[in-house]
């Protein structure tokens, strides 16, 4: 790690307010927190140990306490005491972050703590202009980031105290509600769409479930589960190895945008986009087809093509007269 | 050598700190530790320190050093200008701080996002609890532009790359502003060729960007309003649908209507929903009938029917294809 002078004045800077706040850490645990490697904290903190105000007697320099040669604690920090100011961008993560917390809830009390918080930031920074250069924080904006899940921060208090929660779900694929006991473990945004990674009751399997699909949530502590109705999949899984092969008119672009992660492979021949696919719910995919602006069309593997077909005509005759 | 420097670095921050009058240059060089050599050494070495400390974000205040006399300056750090004055936060507070600092998954954000989170919980009562930097919540919103793409929008400079949609062509732009929508990052900005306001979207451009090396070679006007150049922002208007669907069925449109039973085998739904969108309602296949409005009805069968030309029934085997 080559760290510049620069880097280290940076971080001794930050270091010293840091360990005074937060006594007694080991020198494991500050590398850590401060993304690089327990030598070059010792390093820093050697360098430090010579620092100070004008005069350099012992009352003047920095001093740094090894309760135990591992862990540190900063018992004179001089005038270092407190945290340098966030930087725009520090700023800026902040306040777009809190401004997504806002969309992730639908607990009033919630959104005007959050709110009342987030003015606090934007106050340190000034309002529009953030710092001297003027860049506005409309600049940057994270309006709608991510499509709205009113259960988010209750899901993420059920993770930070590691407590059940039982949610009533809509499953993604047939259309059927079922409750369950699950034990969320991590809430991540993808392409805008929520996801909840959470254990299963029996604590044995990973489960993902979107929260758009989430219709209820009750906190739970240690609750025996909910009966769980089945989920009635009509789509005959593909064979082992078979490729799933569908058609999209060029119209269908970003059709190829959204699902790259499961295109294998395409070929356009000018009209049209031959995808191949990896897919795992067939159920999934017909209906994704079916919902489409325009026609799409499966290739392979063959029973799903005719489930497809069967689908539609049977949508059709319900509007014939 | 560079331990050296980092020293004296630290030592002119923490004078210019302290001192609560301006401190002339022959006071620094006389009092702060790691000053030497020739006068001209000492007044090279004090101005890239100014411009070091300066690039970290410091401000350091020049005025004359003594008011009489201006021909001599001084300098100093203002603490209000140094340090995060935020004060104590609540519990709840630390937690959003966290979650919110913690979400970003893109290069530029994240390592934003955890410095301010070392900086809050350096103030003193502010320890962060067990949820502190645990990223709980993530956002999956990386692209490998957007650095530079900010970076010329700091810097006021045009950019150049190739843009897919779907066909390629070369654009500049000046750009203005970013935006990050359901996930995926947008940049607004004055496409240079066609000499007009365009949004871009950041996974669609399909080479490298080549930032123009002089800066400030553009002004976003005062009254850009990226939003309104964001049109997935606006309120989409809604017409009131009204459909049938099978009972216990259509569970995600459910929750956004009004559902009253028919018979045992079919309910009524009236709800809002955009036009543009009514293929979406396929998705529930022959659950749903969708009655009203009239016009929405027959888009709905008239892309019925293509979806039932599209198939080839005549041909659903492929070239080759054993099965049956």
């Amino acid at each position: 790690m080559n760290d510049s002078a620069l880097d280290r004045v940076a971080r001794a800077l930050d270091l010293i307010p840091f360990l005074t706040a937060n006594p007694g850490l080991s020198i494991a645990e500050i590398a850590q927190q401060f993304d690089t490697t327990p030598i070059q904290i010792s390093r820093d903190l050697s360098l430090l140990h010579m620092c100070g105000l004008p005069g350099y007697s012992h009352l003047e320099l920095l001093d740094i306490d090894y309760q135990d040669p591992d862990y540190v604690s900063v018992s004179e920090p001089q005038v270092l005491d407190k945290p340098r100011a966030l930087t725009y961008l520090e700023a800026l993560a902040l306040v777009l972050g809190l401004t997504l917390l806002q969309e992730l809830t639908n607990d009033k009390e919630e959104l005007s703590k959050i709110a009342a918080f987030r003015e606090r930031i934007s106050q340190l920074i000034g309002d529009r202009h953030l710092n001297e250069s003027g860049h506005g924080i409309d600049l940057l904006s994270t309006e709608q980031a991510v499509r709205q899940s009113p259960y988010a921060l209750t899901i993420a208090q059920a993770i930070t105290r590691e407590s059940a929660i039982d949610i009533e779900y809509i499953s993604a694929t047939s259309d059927t509600r079922t409750r369950r006991l699950i034990y969320p473990r991590r809430l991540n945004f993808k392409d805008g769409v929520g996801y909840c990674e959470a254990l299963s009751e029996d604590l044995q399997t990973y489960r993902t479930f979107r929260l758009d699909r989430i219709t209820q949530i009750d906190l739970r502590e240690s609750e025996q589960p909910q009966g769980r109705q089945g989920e009635s999949v009509t789509v005959p899984p593909a064979e082992p190895g078979q490729p799933v092969q569908i058609l999209i008119p060029k119209e269908g672009f970003a059709f190829l945008e959204t699902h790259a992660e499961i295109i294998t492979d395409s070929q356009f021949d000018g009209q049209n986009y031959h995808l191949f696919l990896q897919v795992e719910s067939g159920e999934w995919l017909l209906r994704t087809l079916l919902a489409l602006p325009y026609p799409a069309t499966v290739l392979a593997p063959l029973n799903w093509a005719k489930t497809l077909s069967a689908r539609l005509e049977d949508t059709y005759k319900h509007y014939q007269d | 050598m560079s331990d050296q420097k980092t020293e004296r670095l630290l030592n002119l921050t923490m004078a210019l700190l302290a001192t609560p009058r301006f401190l002339s240059k022959s006071e620094i060089f006389r009092n702060v530790a790691g000053y030497s050599g020739s006068t001209e050494t000492m007044e090279r070495m004090f101005e890239r320190d100014k411009d070091n400390l300066r690039e970290i974000g410091l401000v350091i205040e020049v005025a004359p050093f003594d008011e009489l006399f201006d021909d001599e300056v001084g300098y100093r750090i203002r603490s209000e200008s140094y340090a995060l004055n935020i004060g104590q936060l609540t519990p709840s507070e630390r937690s959003y701080a966290s979650l919110a600092a913690t979400l970003w998954r893109n290069r530029m954000l994240h390592s934003s996002g955890h410095h301010a989170l070392l900086k809050l919980s350096a103030i003193e009562g502010n320890g962060f609890g067990d949820d502190y930097g645990s990223g709980l919540i993530t956002l999956e919103n990386d692209s490998p532009h957007l650095e530079v793409l900010w970076n010329a929008i700091e810097n006021r400079a045009l950019v150049h790359f190739s843009y897919s949609n779907p066909e390629t062509s070369n654009r500049s732009l000046a750009p203005y502003g970013l935006s990050l929508w359901h996930g995926i990052w947008y940049v607004v900005g004055m496409d240079m060729t066609k000499n007009e306001i365009r949004v871009f979207r950041l996974s669609r451009i399909a080479s490298s960007i080549d930032t123009d090396p002089i800066n400030g070679s553009f002004e976003i006007p005062e009254d850009f309003a990226m939003k309104e150049y964001l049109v997935m922002l606006k309120e989409r208007p809604r017409v009131l649908c009204s459909a049938l669907i099978r009972v216990g069925r259509c569970n995600t449109l459910r929750m956004q209507g009004v559902v009253e039973s028919i018979d045992a085998e079919w309910d009524r739904i009236e709800f809002p929903y955009q036009e543009e969108k009514v293929s979406e309602l396929l998705w529930f296949g022959d659950d749903l009938i969708l009655q009203t409005p009239e016009a929405m009805r027959d888009a709905l069968i008239a892309l019925l029917k293509a979806k039932l030309v599209a198939r080839n029934p005549s041909d659903m085997t492929l070239p080759g294809d054993n099965h049956e």
